[in-house]
């Protein structure tokens, strides 16, 4: 068993002690399949009977392992705030190490090496979306390197949030850049699926480009780029001013640079992504953009902010699949949270999310009547881009 | 494929391939419920499967499975039982029931709900809430322990005074019976027609029978809340603080008394005098000019008992709290809930012995705080104690006995809460004496197989 693991044998033992079960509740794995294993508690009886010599490393033990969204709500709702994302990253590290990952998680990972995306998709494809915009380059002096990340340069239906928050930062005449094919995965799901020296040489190499372009903030469309950049890569020595595009956004409204005028009258609940609002405690700038929207009513999900429920997409779960099937994945238990408010938008701010839950909404047979949108699609409707 | 294999295979007949579980690092998770002295896992024993039903139905099933292969079987809610009655033996099938987390039908008018047993305590209570309704039993483990789970232990929660006990908040089960049978008690809240059958479900641990269903007692959701937190001189001043407001026809929500660690860290911060050794919290809900009126009347007298208010924030934050606190127990040591209660004209005295009970095993015990917990009978104990070797268990198991002996002695009960479990069965013969062979007459009439959840309670 790897190192790290033993050092966080003090948290391992307190959840051993304690084995409330308060994790449970808004666990997407576990909601999905109810099966104990699958939740932080069970997950830290496992540790601790690895740790042990109890129980053998499987294929199937893995499969529970990398299920994991690392969503963060058993470490919020934790009385001893046990960091479970961290044991759990730290048994993948042993599983991989071991040749044990599940297919899916290999294949994703062998493909962000070579391609730095977890589909394989030619590198070169990365800045396609720019095509038929007036986004340019990064170029030396501009404000802000807009960074979008994997899945809104690859992913179709991504990639129009992709542009319409381009689209609006154009239209306040912001100062900003892309790096297009030069763009290298961020690696946040890279470092909670335990593949530390991939995660370094991602980082490294992102700093290494944004060192050399001189760039001194960023602004991204994915909270998982955002949470790698902001909180991981000054590990490695990347230390750049950092915005989540609604932190960014709600600034320009509020210093009256943006501004919703057309109406959008609608009915709109937000889901908090996990690596907004549990890591990051990003829950109003999303709000605040939605209010200042004319016509918007906004409308709260009874699990939301630090109690909101995973879409299911986190922890690389969005590509390697351990929690598409059945009932009761996450992203349906979310769709029917958000179609029981009566809202017609679910508004959210994170490109999975917006993958995750349309498919849901269309599995769940209420795509006329409930429409999942980006907050950057929303607000660019009202600004008349 | 050999022969235990295939009478396992055929409970994925019943339920399902998916919801039969196998595998050591899914059965592992099961082997043990929260009982304290289990915390390291090469102390468990792994059942042979679980099996996780979605209907009464194929509950039905799997006890007739059961019999046929006189294989004992297991139920389990969330397994968070303190006292061990939902860990399995090595040659038993768990049956986990949190795939019957349904609410069955909401009866505006009737003010009940029914639902499926497997439904978590905190998944019914959001939902009542939403439409203007609370299930006032509200234990410690609110967040994860299932209707199920509660009702099998005679469970309790935070809301007593105001609401009674979860037993007096079940209008009538449904349950599959050692032999399969299903049945289901009348929906209406009393009857005299004979033994109240549902009782025997409540607080028998699954010893006979699966409880599958429950028709509960519901209530509008209150207006307004109001947590009133005293500091006193001592424990014994605030417990006849308590006394004297029940005289007064006073009949608060919650009603806890606690020695001086459970003011510890308000006296640190300089809330109450560093001299005050106990405290007081009431709590009451309902009606704003009801609650109002209770509040008025309470103030008054507590401040003539020589109570001193801390504060509406320290009372919002003991109310915000009030279930985790007990697994913050867990810092110091094994957290273990020691649930006695003894009449209340004996608390007083039992309230001295817990206090030399602590000092004299100091070494491997620490006290995190007598209390009488939410009505003055159940005076009791929360410990940390040191798992580090199977020594150091036993010397606290042996230990804790004596707590439970004295309680007995004093015309008390083990536990008014969690159970007897694994924890407590050489103590029910002295508790219940002649009576405890009137439930090893039940026992044998329903179950002669004994394969319904075998050890747990002494039988």
């Amino acid at each position: 068993m790897n190192k790290t693991l033993v050092t966080l044998k003090e948290d391992i033992l307190f959840c051993n002690r304690c084995r409330c079960g308060f994790c449970k509740s808004g666990c997407p794995a576990y909601l999905t399949f109810r099966i104990e294993s699958l939740n932080a508690r069970g997950v830290n009886l496992l540790a601790l009977s690895l740790l042990e010599g109890r129980i053998p490393m499987s294929r199937g033990l893995a499969e529970r392992f990398f299920a994991c969204t690392s969503c963060g709500f058993c470490k919020e709702h934790c009385p001893l705030k046990v960091d479970t994302i961290e044991v759990v990253k730290n048994v993948r590290v042993s599983l991989l190490e071991s040749g044990l990952a599940p297919p899916s998680v290999r294949d994703a990972l062998e493909n962000i090496y070579k391609y730095s995306n977890p589909w394989g998709e030619p590198i070169e494809r990365r800045g396609n979306w720019v095509k038929d915009t007036e986004v340019r380059k990064y170029m030396l002096g501009d404000d802000f390197l807009y960074y979008v990340g994997c899945v809104g340069s690859y992913d179709a239906r991504s990639m129009e949030a992709t542009k319409a928050l381009a689209e609006i930062l154009l239209k306040c005449g912001l100062s900003f850049g892309v790096l297009g094919s030069d763009e290298g995965c961020d690696g946040n799901e890279v470092n909670l699926l335990g593949e530390r020296g991939l995660f370094q040489i991602l980082a490294e190499r992102n700093i290494q480009k944004f060192i050399q372009l001189d760039v001194k903030k960023i602004v991204t469309l994915c909270p998982h780029a955002y949470n790698a950049i902001k909180n991981e890569y000054p590990k490695f020595g990347g230390n750049f001013e950092v915005m989540h595009y609604t932190q960014l956004l709600n600034q320009l409204i509020k210093h009256g640079r943006l501004e919703a005028l057309k109406k959008v009258k609608a009915k709109v609940t937000y889901h908090d992504s996990c690596f907004l609002g549990r890591y990051n405690r990003i829950y109003d700038a999303p709000r605040e953009i939605l209010k200042s929207i004319p016509g918007v009513k906004l409308i709260e999900m009874p699990r939301n902010r630090e109690n909101s429920l995973c879409c299911g997409g986190g922890g690389a779960n969005f590509y390697t699949s351990l929690l598409r099937d059945g009932e009761n994945v996450p992203s349906r238990l979310r769709v029917r949270e958000a179609y029981k408010t009566g809202a017609e938008i679910l508004a959210v701010a994170c490109p999975i999310c917006l993958i995750m839950l349309e498919d849901a909404v269309k599995t769940e047979g209420v795509d006329g009547e409930l429409a999942v949108k980006d907050i950057s699609e929303i607000l660019k409707e009202a600004i008349c881009v | 494929m050999n022969r235990l294999h295939e009478d396992i295979g055929e409970l994925a007949e019943i339920v399902g391939r998916n919801n039969v579980l196998t595998e050591i690092y899914d059965l592992l998770p099961y082997a043990r419920d929260r009982y304290p002295p289990l915390v390291f896992p090469s102390s468990l024993k792994i059942p042979l499967a679980v099996v996780r039903p979605a209907t009464t139905d194929e509950v039905k099933e799997i006890v007739l499975w059961a019999n046929k292969h006189k294989v004992p079987l297991v139920p389990r809610g969330s397994g968070t039982s303190f006292s061990g009655s939902a860990t399995p033996t090595e040659k038993s099938v768990v049956v986990d029931l949190s795939r019957m987390n349904r609410i069955i039908y909401l009866d505006e008018d009737a003010l009940n709900v029914k639902v499926q047993a497997g439904i978590t305590v905190k998944e019914l209570e959001e939902t009542l809430n939403q439409r203007g309704f609370t299930f006032p039993h509200d234990p410690g483990s609110f967040p994860s322990s299932t209707i199920g789970g509660g009702i099998s232990t005679n469970g309790l929660g935070w809301r007593v005074g105001k609401y009674g006990y979860l037993k007096d908040l079940v209008i009538s089960l449904q349950a599959v019976l050692p032999n399969g049978t299903i049945i289901e008690t009348r929906n209406v809240p009393k009857s005299s027609t004979g033994l109240d059958i549902k009782s025997i479900f409540i607080g028998t641990e699954g010893t006979l029978g699966v409880i599958t269903e429950a028709t509960l007692r519901i209530f509008p959701k209150p207006e307004t809340i109001t947590i009133l937190f005293y500091a006193f001189a001592d424990f014994e001043t605030a417990f006849k603080a308590l006394l004297k407001i029940r005289r007064a026809g006073l009949s608060p929500t919650i009603q806890l008394v606690v020695d001086k660690a459970g003011i510890e860290e308000l006296i640190e911060e300089k809330r109450c005098p560093e001299t005050s050794e106990g405290g007081l919290v009431l709590v009451y809900e309902g009606l704003k000019e009801e609650v109002e009126a209770l509040r008025k009347r309470t103030v008054k007298i507590l401040a003539k008992e020589g109570g001193i208010y801390m504060g509406e924030d320290v009372g919002r934050s003991f109310w915000e709290s009030r279930h985790k606190m007990f697994s913050l127990m867990n810092k110091k040591g094994t957290y273990d809930s020691i649930d006695t209660a003894v009449p209340i004209n004996r608390s007083l005295e039992f309230y001295k012995f817990l206090r030399e009970w602590v000092e004299k095993h100091k070494d491997k015990i620490k006290s995190m705080g007598i209390s009488s917990w939410v009505l003055p009978e159940n005076v009791s104990i929360d410990v940390a104690f040191d798992e580090s070797s199977p020594e150091s268990i036993n010397a606290y198991l042996k230990a804790r006995d004596e707590v439970i002996s004295k309680a007995l002695e004093l015309g008390g009960t083990s536990s008014y809460c969690v159970g007897i479990g694994i924890r407590y069965p050489h103590f029910m013969r002295k508790e219940h004496g002649a009576a405890f062979d009137v439930m090893v007459a039940i026992k044998r009439a329903l179950d002669p197989n004994n394969i319904m959840n075998p050890g747990k309670l002494g039988l």
